[in-house]
């Protein structure tokens, strides 16, 4: 009887798995295709689609943007997230108003800033998508962080006092080492996260693409094996990374 | 020579007044424990001279500085906390190392005193344990350590000993009496363990809702407690309504017996010991009781007594004594006059 529950629970588990991945699975081993047009039985594989994709000098482009776009928005949601989540941990004021940019569907955010961001004088650029990145890395990594607060010994940072820490030595002594599998965690999925955004960088950009917006574009003049070729590498960057940020957050 | 004083001292949090108006002076040298039920203060208390609450009036004097308003960091007072707090991140020599560090010490003496310290504390072998490879009892080894490491005018230890099983708990007492013997240094120790408080402490302060009821040692608080609530915290005790119409007498069941006190009210509260209630007739104080059952406790046999009004007594005996008594036999029991005291009802 046990055995039997265990099956339909572990075939149903696959079955959702299967269902999930198998599209990507396909996609990936399109990637290698040498034909173009994807249809099975696939007759000579090659990595020309790799090669074509590394000669596209618009897509190398996007990849550079998402890259710098990516970093550089997790470093100020960083910098803005972690004060924000200690001040929280000790104050908690605001209460939960701060998971909104989360919450909110990502098309309510562009539109938003959309209209807002040219009353501030900042146009639509590169800058403006950089800006709305970095308000929805920040509820990720306050929300991310403040767990991690929230499990830590409140006596950690007494017993440093005690010891004639002062509170920003306490902070950097004591409170951040305890917490930094929770950051590095935290910026891996911001990283990801921003790298596949597309809702507010379609309204906030301009000339230049992000990659998923570039990946958007090619769909729309009709599929490419190339596009195989990007989905296998992001695929395989963004699971690694979610992989890496899972296993700094069970940490501790 | 008081090390520490602490003069008025009121806390309050919301509406509830932890402290009141608490005067209290430590010796330089002695073991002090702030002994009380959870939530008469005592902890609170301990966290003012520790510097992590601030008094709302009063003074904390520290050889007779101010130091009311000082950070805990800028305070030569270290604390022994109940879960221990060590660094998880770092070992047992950066546990110990992190204070000595704070007072800019060279490597050489940080060294040094690290090994002191470990050899203190017996663990020299785990020097580079992390705190989650080490029980319980060696982590609280290594928090002592820690806390002793940067030589503190005052060690303070919150229930220390709080989170030990029974057997490393008595084991570990007597380690910090020693300790406290070596080092010669002072000691304020908080815990409602009334056993803990008795085995170490010189002195103890009995604290009840924000207040010290009495600060004495050992032996005077236990045969000789101030207040009902002392009588009652410490030890076991019989507290028997009595009536009480003048201040030469006290009259129970009926009985009226010549004994000097200070209480002016109608009727009062009499204290005993269960091991000063006496079969043998050593005193003309005595009252007819009806033995209701004999317990047998290991070292000693406990006799559950009761009066004819149906005012129970508790006796205690030594298991050496040859059991002569039966239930249901009716006794007359003594009390010693200079080990009974009258309070307030």
């Amino acid at each position: 009887m046990k055995k039997v529950r265990l099956f339909i629970v572990s075939f149903s588990a696959f079955s959702v798995l299967w269902f999930l991945y198998f599209p990507i699975l396909i996609i990936i081993w399109f990637s290698f295709n040498k034909e173009s047009v994807s249809s099975f039985p696939i007759e000579h594989y090659s990595l020309d689609w790799y090669v074509k994709l590394f000669h596209n000098k618009s897509m190398m482009q996007a990849v550079r943007i998402s890259f710098f776009i990516a970093i550089s928005s997790t470093i100020a949601a960083l910098i803005i997230g972690i004060p924000s989540a200690y001040a929280l941990h000790k104050y908690n004021y605001f209460g939960k108003i701060i998971l909104l940019p989360i919450t909110l569907p990502g098309i309510v955010t562009g539109v938003a800033m959309l209209s807002f961001f040219p009353m501030l004088g900042i146009p639509l650029s590169l800058t403006a998508v950089l800006i709305g990145h970095t308000t929805f890395l920040i509820a990720i990594m306050i929300t991310q962080i403040l767990a991690r607060f929230k499990k830590l010994d409140p006596y950690l940072e007494m017993a440093a006092f005690d010891l004639g820490a002062s509170p920003l030595q306490a902070f950097f002594k004591v409170i951040l080492p305890n917490i930094k599998t929770a950051i590095i965690g935290a910026v891996l999925l911001s990283l990801v996260l921003s790298m596949d955004e597309i809702p507010v960088t379609f309204f906030l950009i301009s000339r230049e693409n992000t990659l998923p917006i570039e990946i958007y574009g090619m769909m729309r003049r009709g599929i490419t094996p190339e596009v195989n070729a990007v989905a296998t590498l992001v695929f395989l960057v963004s699971s690694t990374a979610i992989f890496m940020s899972l296993k700094f957050n069970k940490e501790n | 020579m008081s090390k520490l004083e602490l003069k008025a001292i009121n806390k309050s949090f919301g509406s509830s007044h932890i402290v009141n108006n608490l005067d209290l002076q430590i010796m330089d040298g002695e073991f002090l424990t702030i002994l009380g039920p959870s939530g008469c203060g005592k902890t609170t208390t301990l966290r003012m001279i520790a510097g992590f609450e601030m008094p709302d009036s009063g003074k904390v004097l520290l050889n007779n500085q101010d130091i009311t308003h000082l950070p805990p960091y800028k305070r030569n007072v270290n604390t022994v906390f109940q879960n221990y707090a060590l660094f998880p991140h770092l070992n047992v020599e950066e546990n110990i190392a992190f204070g000595l560090h704070q007072l800019k010490m060279s490597k050489s003496d940080i060294n040094r005193r690290v090994d002191e310290m470990l050899e203190l504390v017996q663990m020299e072998t785990f020097k580079t344990r992390k705190p989650f490879e080490m029980s319980g009892g060696q982590q609280q080894r290594v928090a002592i350590a820690r806390a002793i490491a940067p030589d503190p005018e005052i060690l303070l230890l919150d229930e220390p000993l709080g989170a030990l099983d029974l057997k490393l708990r008595k084991q570990m007492q007597f380690e910090l009496k020693q300790l406290h013997k070596d080092l010669n240094k002072t000691f304020v120790y908080v815990t409602h363990d009334q056993e803990e408080a008795l085995t170490m402490s010189d002195r103890i302060a009995v604290m009840n809702q924000g207040i010290i009821e009495q600060l004495s040692d050992s032996q005077t608080l236990y045969n000789h407690p101030k207040t009902k609530f002392v009588a009652g915290f410490i030890g076991e005790a019989n507290l028997i309504p009595v009536k009480t119409e003048d201040k030469s007498s006290f009259t129970f069941e009926d009985k009226t017996f010549d004994f000097n006190h200070e209480i002016s009210s109608a009727t009062a509260v009499l204290f005993i010991r269960p091991e000063n209630v006496s079969f043998d007739s050593v005193t003309n104080i005595s009252l007819a009781v009806t033995i209701e059952d004999v317990i047998f406790v290991g070292n000693h046999r406990k006799y559950k007594l009761v009066t004819a009004s149906g005012q129970k007594i508790i006796k205690t005996e030594d298991s050496s004594v040859p059991l002569t008594k039966i239930i249901g036999q009716s006794v007359t029991i003594y009390l010693l006059p200079n080990l009974i005291q009258i309070y307030n009802s």
